[in-house]
């Protein structure tokens, strides 16, 4: 997974992940461990709609279809 | 919350014998009434479904003094929402128009998808624990929205008649104007982006007396009648409007008494379509555009008579503030009671060349709005109307609506229309007052609907 500096277009000065411009398609790490795959982004930076790729949270199951707060991001899933 | 029936509203409005107390148009508490009475009751136009052309395009509009979000949902179904968050109610849509996925409110991040159901919250599990149902929060939407033939309205009011029986006998001419020139239903379309701008007005001075105002063009429009705004140019001694071709048509002033709808209407005298005559004189291969369309049309009508009213053939208020006609629709939304918001909406066939939209947009522009020739002269009477309306003493004084008492007769080709075979009269304008004074008094539609439904 991507750490460090990055792009700045999708990274902030500190490092942590922007998902303003971040396209479709992308993977992301969210807090709780899971994997989602971007599926559509507004582009205001809040919020992302993703589908579930792999989780164990006890809320969530593989192929759900939900939107994502920023809070809720680890870090991209991949190179980006 | 409780709606104030106030009787005592009838002793500003005496409609028998044509007079109004200046407070009616001037009185903050008024005002506020008619947002509960009016408002939140009666039909009101929001739109044009060309506005929305895709799944999540949409518009702000407005209904009343509050702002409403028209959006076509993914699956392109037409919704209105009324413009505000239900967590602590800042707008979630900040924009004039646009294309959005979600409605994101700045403040708490409480998210709508564009069915209007709330997807998300910021650190929604950690505030608001799993039992939270987002379905009892989506954004507040209208009680009833119908697309007539591409134009969108819309009522806050369940208990709203349809909106077809809303328009009664002048559903016809509001369907008219909404063809296009071919007489295809449907066929219009809007320019984008609509003008719009602020008056220093009560929504009243232009709602209630516009298409029915006879008397008033010759002094107030006296100068932009010489100036040849028209697209004729100066051909035939110049005017703003287009040349018609002679045919058996009579405009009348002719309402709706019962419905608070009516207007300047043209009744026509001879079945089939009239002729289309050159006008465009500034726009290659508009008249060949205008002259085939006309052909199509009289196909369709023949043998029968077009609907009054539309096509050249006069304009009418849908009460209480939208005027319709073949080629626009003027929309007076109260803001304050000394501030109303004028809108311009401008058709123009969906199959016209380029050409021809670029010309008719130009014409409009001429014409209409802000910086048009006509509006700016209309601006200046109700600019000051309302300010010297406001005094102690000039509030003493009535206006009165005396133009044509008594001459309006039930018309009998047109069942549910009153008319008068000219239109230097004010019976557009009672007719509308005395509705405003029976939804101002309603307790609820039950007292404002003509046919009584059984609950």
């Amino acid at each position: 997974m991507a750490q460090g500096q990055g792009n700045s277009r999708f990274r902030s000065p500190t490092g942590g992940p922007l998902l303003r411009e971040v396209p479709a398609g992308t993977k992301l790490l969210l807090k709780d461990k899971s994997i989602v795959e971007i599926i559509g982004n507004p582009g205001d930076g809040g919020w992302v709609q993703v589908r579930y790729l792999e989780t164990e949270a006890e809320d969530a199951a593989v192929g759900d279809e939900e939107w994502v707060f920023y809070t809720d991001v680890q870090d991209f899933a991949q190179e980006i | 919350m409780a709606i104030q029936q106030d009787h005592a509203l009838r002793e500003l409005v005496d409609i028998e014998h044509g007079l109004v107390s200046r407070e009616v148009y001037v009185s903050d508490e008024i005002f506020r009434q008619e947002q509960e009475q009016i408002f939140m009751r009666a039909w009101l136009f929001v739109g044009h479904e060309s506005m929305v052309p895709n799944p999540g395009d949409f518009v702000a509009s407005r209904m009343g003094a509050e702002e409403v979000i028209m959006v076509r949902d993914q699956k392109s179904k037409i919704h209105v929402f009324l413009n505000t968050c239900r967590h602590r109610g800042m707008k979630v849509c900040r924009y004039d128009r646009g294309n959005a996925l979600v409605f994101t409110c700045p403040f708490h991040a409480w998210t709508y998808d564009t069915e209007g159901r709330l997807v998300g919250q910021g650190h929604g599990k950690q505030a608001y624990g799993p039992d939270f149902d987002k379905s009892e929060w989506p954004l507040h939407e209208v009680a009833q929205l119908c697309n007539y033939y591409g134009s969108i309205w819309a009522t806050w009011d369940p208990k709203a008649p349809s909106f077809e029986e809303y328009l009664g006998p002048i559903a016809p001419s509001v369907r008219h104007c909404f063809q296009g020139s071919n007489g295809e239903d449907n066929g219009m379309e809007v320019f984008m982006p609509i003008m719009r701008w602020r008056i220093p007005t009560n929504w009243k001075f232009p709602a209630f007396s516009f298409a029915g105002d006879g008397t008033h063009g010759a002094m107030t429009h006296l100068s932009v009648n010489a100036a040849a705004v028209g697209p004729q140019g100066v051909r035939e001694g110049g005017a703003r409007h287009l040349l018609q071709a002679p045919f058996p048509r009579k405009t009348h002033e002719m309402v709706a008494p019962e419905y608070g709808h009516g207007g300047h209407m043209a009744i026509y005298g001879a079945t089939g379509v009239p002729p289309y005559r050159d006008t465009w004189d500034s726009v290659p291969g508009a008249d060949d555009f205008y002259h085939a369309a006309r052909d199509e049309k009289a196909e369709k009508y023949e043998g029968q008579y077009l609907t009054p009213g539309g096509h050249g053939g006069g304009h009418f208020n849908v009460f209480p503030n939208v005027t319709i006609d073949s080629w626009r629709i003027l929309h007076w939304h109260p803001i304050a009671p000394g501030v109303t918001e004028s809108w311009r909406l401008f058709q123009v066939d969906k199959n016209a060349p380029q050409a021809v939209k670029d010309g008719k947009r130009q014409y409009a522009m001429r014409y209409c709005g802000p910086m048009g020739c006509t509006e700016s002269d209309d601006m200046e009477n109700w600019n000051y109307a309302y300010p010297a309306s406001k005094g102690a003493v000039a509030q003493t004084l009535d206006y009165p609506f005396l133009q044509g008492m008594g001459k309006a007769t039930p018309n009998e080709r047109y069942p549910g229309f009153t008319t008068i075979d000219h239109t230097y009269a004010e019976e557009n304008q009672r007719v509308r007052l005395q509705r405003w004074l029976e939804f101002m008094e309603a307790g609820s539609w039950d007292d404002l609907f003509p046919v009584k439904k059984e609950q």
